[in-house]
């Protein structure tokens, strides 16, 4: 166990100084980012003014396009365009060579460029929310991305919490709420207490492979089961999922909606009415409520002790979904705040809080969602911290050898509900090294398990009997190593190299622009002014300093040399500029002759 | 200098919260009865000085500290975790996974009841009336228990907690069939 450490205490910030923090919700389809401005939460907007930015990310072979942007690429270049990444989070997946962890830093470089574009200043810190249900893994991977978009992490804050503080601020009210998160890819289901400013989950439960884009899916089987075509291209696909997900979108405002799709080059209208959405999503919103119900166990609570329900997640406006809580509940969902910015105002809240801008008092006792164990003998797993814990939280176990003289074991840290190893996920692998040689069961392993209140875990192990410590460093099993992060971060500042580059490259490009365009209009009126030889060496390099502007092939804009496309251009440009500066007077004479002429020599 | 103060008194607050037992740090007598809605009130208030969401301090200490609170609560939470955390107050250490001599009547019955939880073969409406009868029988053993240390019967407190340890056990297999 480490020793209390006393650090030389640093200077507290000046209690009159505002730091500036904001909270950012990352989205499985949509992300936000808000920050708190003269004591109200805000939601910022790009220039643009949108303030949702789709967690859409386009990688072309120089340029990465996030938010509206890139939406167009998902049915003119699916394979290079990243969608529902946060689905893949934790994962050790590649998507077309782009880690999940890769294509979340850049959702969020974006959003921290939108509030620094909006705020004029870089914020501090920044809260980051997450599923409830989200495992280590995933929060460590939410972390990793977090850290090499360059943003301060203050605290990783569970979504459905969030969305209650925004609420329960909102209100100032006390009570139990149940929130009901159903987000593009993931289903959290939360109940928590506010008493006083204090806000104390009780239990949360879930499902982090469950969302809106899955009601997405079940209308798009559906359509091609009705007309028994399937899709030939990945870019049929994708038009086809996208208007799935606008009928879903309309089924909550309409009875019926339909659908005109073009696949194997035959168009396709197909009428889909509330009732056929209502079949299908029966048995999914049927699950979602088994979780509700796992939750208020685990609460100790029945329905009749929630007094509301908040709802969360643009997938939330479903008609039907919000039908069966009402009937299940005996009692209307809140819905007064938008289930699309409520989670980014709760971490906006919750941002300002921990950057030391609030008087009053606001605190949140947030639980770990999965139990926490170890693998023992025969492949069964051992609780150690059970689901709904209150974080932080620390538990020790002790261990001890089974062989004389034996000076080293393996610890297998497992997460999840089930008996069995095979059944949990397996979050880190460690050996303990360095065991003094004893006789079996003589050694006294003292293991402490941490989990912070970002919910991440850490493990510190001490013999007990010498007390020789093993310090242990946790690495998730599917997150980054940690060159992958360096390699990710070096890639980071060249593309921000790229951008300065670009930006130049631009400027120079308008200069140039306009000079042509000048000297184009002068030839065009006074072309008489010029020899021929004095005409074709202007139009060469006219010609010239087009083929540079059109022609330009951007891979070369790394770096400011001789030859890079920029200096070309100023060159040519100079140049330009010296050789019509002899036809640039000779036009000023022409001027000064023209305003001269028919004007009698005293008016001069 | 102002910082410099806050922060050392808050270090030696830290310091006073690792020694004290469960009891000591929520300021409850050291009994078995206890106000639930106390002890959350409690909480709030112990949390806001050391969660480190609102402690301007070293983040190591005051998630030790906020950890150790939080263990406690779901210790004076847990009538198990209390009643031996209450025992060890007393000098009663207990250690339930080794110690489980009990009267053979006993044992019989949490067979029995072992049986039909497996006979429920998985069918909620059965498991939650055979949560419902252990619930039942564990308040009756919780009632025996408080009465117990109020007597200072601690050898009883002892057997008793043990019993106790085979209810929770029942009961945590209900509902983790039920999850299932």
């Amino acid at each position: 166990m480490a020793l209390l450490q006393i650090s030389e205490p640093d200077q507290i910030s000046e209690p009159h100084h505002r730091n500036i923090a904001i909270g950012i919700d990352l989205g499985t389809t949509n992300s936000l980012v808000a920050t708190v401005k003269s004591g109200i939460a805000t939601v910022l907007k790009d220039y643009n003014q949108n303030e949702l930015t789709p967690s859409v990310v386009h990688y072309a072979s120089n340029k990465i396009t996030v938010g509206h942007e890139a939406l167009q690429f998902r049915t003119t270049d699916p394979k290079n365009t990243m969608i529902s990444a946060k689905r893949f989070m934790g994962l050790d997946v590649d998507l077309t060579s782009k880690n999940p962890v890769k294509v979340s830093s850049d959702i969020l470089s974006h959003l921290k460029q939108i509030a620094i574009d909006s705020l004029g200043e870089t914020p501090i810190g920044a809260v980051i929310t997450v599923p409830a249900y989200f495992d280590d893994n995933q929060r460590q991977a939410t972390k990793q991305a977090a850290e090499i978009a360059g943003l301060n992490v203050l605290r990783l804050l569970n979504e459905p919490t969030a969305a209650a503080i925004a609420y329960g601020l909102e209100n100032t009210e006390s009570g139990t709420f149940l929130v009901y998160d159903l987000g593009g890819g993931t289903f959290d289901v939360s109940i928590l207490s506010l008493n006083k400013g204090v806000f104390e989950v009780l239990a949360v439960n879930g499902d982090t492979h469950l969302g809106g884009d899955d009601f997405d899916k079940l209308i798009y089987d559906f359509i091609i089961n009705k007309i028994g075509v399937s899709p030939i291209s990945d870019i049929e696909e994708a038009t086809l999922m996208i208007a799935s997900r606008n009928i879903k979108e309309a089924l909550s405002m309409e009875e019926s909606s339909k659908v005109n799709c073009k696949l194997n080059n035959t168009l396709y209208s197909l009428e889909i009415t509330q009732n056929d959405f209502w079949d299908l999503s029966k048995s999914l919103l049927n699950k979602t409520l088994m979780l509700v119900k796992k939750a208020l166990r685990d609460a100790k609570l029945t329905i009749n002790d929630i007094n509301q329900i908040i709802l969360v997640g643009g997938s939330t406006r479903m008609t039907n979904l919000r039908r069966l809580l009402h009937d299940c509940f005996h009692k209307p969902p809140l819905t007064s705040l938008n289930p699309d910015t409520v989670v980014a105002l709760g971490a906006a809240i919750q941002a300002d809080n921990l950057a030391g801008n609030r008087n009053d008092e606001l605190l949140l006792l947030d639980v770990t969602p999965l139990s926490l164990g170890l693998e023992t003998m025969g492949g069964l797993a051992q609780k150690i911290i059970p689901r709904n814990s209150t974080i932080p939280v620390t538990r020790a176990q002790d261990f001890t050898t089974y062989k004389d003289g034996q000076t080293a074991m393996t610890i297998h840290i497992l997460q999840g509900e089930r008996e069995l190893v095979d059944d949990c996920r397996s979050l880190a692998k460690f050996s303990l090294k360095g065991i003094p040689p004893m006789t079996a069961g003589v050694a006294k392993i003292r293991v402490t398990f941490q989990i912070d209140a970002d919910g991440l875990l850490s493990v510190s192990a001490v013999e007990q009997n010498t007390g020789v410590m093993s310090s242990i460093e946790v690495k998730p099993s599917f997150g980054l190593t940690p060159e992958q992060i360096t390699s990710m971060l070096n890639e980071s500042i060249k593309y921000a190299k790229d951008d300065i580059n670009t930006r130049l490259f631009n400027e120079a490009k308008i200069d140039a622009i306009s000079l042509v365009e000048a000297i184009e209009q002068a030839l065009q009126t006074d072309h008489e002014l010029l020899t021929n030889n004095e005409e074709q060496q202007i139009l060469l390099l006219i010609r010239q300093i087009k083929t540079q502007i059109e022609g330009i092939n951007p891979k070369p804009l790394l770096e400011d040399n001789a030859q890079s496309p920029r200096t070309i251009l100023k060159q040519l440009s100079i140049r330009l500029n010296e050789v019509t500066s002899g036809f640039a007077s000779k036009r000023m004479n022409k001027a000064i002759k023209a305003g001269l002429s028919g004007k009698k020599i005293e008016e001069i | 200098m102002w910082g410099k103060f806050h922060r050392l008194k808050l270090m030696n607050n830290i310091k006073q919260i690792l020694k004290k037992n469960c009891y000591d740090i929520f300021e409850i007598e050291p009994q078995f009865a206890i106000d639930t809605a106390l002890l959350s009130t409690k909480l709030h208030q112990l949390q806001k000085e050391f969660h480190p969401d609102n402690a301007i301090n070293n983040e190591l200490s005051t998630n030790l500290a906020s950890a150790h609170i939080n263990n406690c609560y779901t210790t004076l939470k847990n009538p198990l975790n209390r009643s031996i955390a209450l025992l060890e107050v007393n000098g009663y250490l207990l250690d339930l996974a080794k110690d489980t001599q009990l009267p053979l009547e006993f044992l019989g019955e949490q067979m029995e009841l072992h049986e039909l939880i497996d006979e429920a073969n998985g069918n909620i409406s059965a498991l939650e009336e055979l949560e419902q009868t252990i619930n039942d029988k564990q308040k009756q053993l919780l009632v025996s228990l408080s009465d117990t240390f109020i007597n200072k019967d601690f050898q009883e407190a002892l057997n008793l907690t043990k019993q106790l340890g085979f209810y929770t056990r029942l009961l945590n297999s209900i509902a983790d069939k039920i999850n299932e």
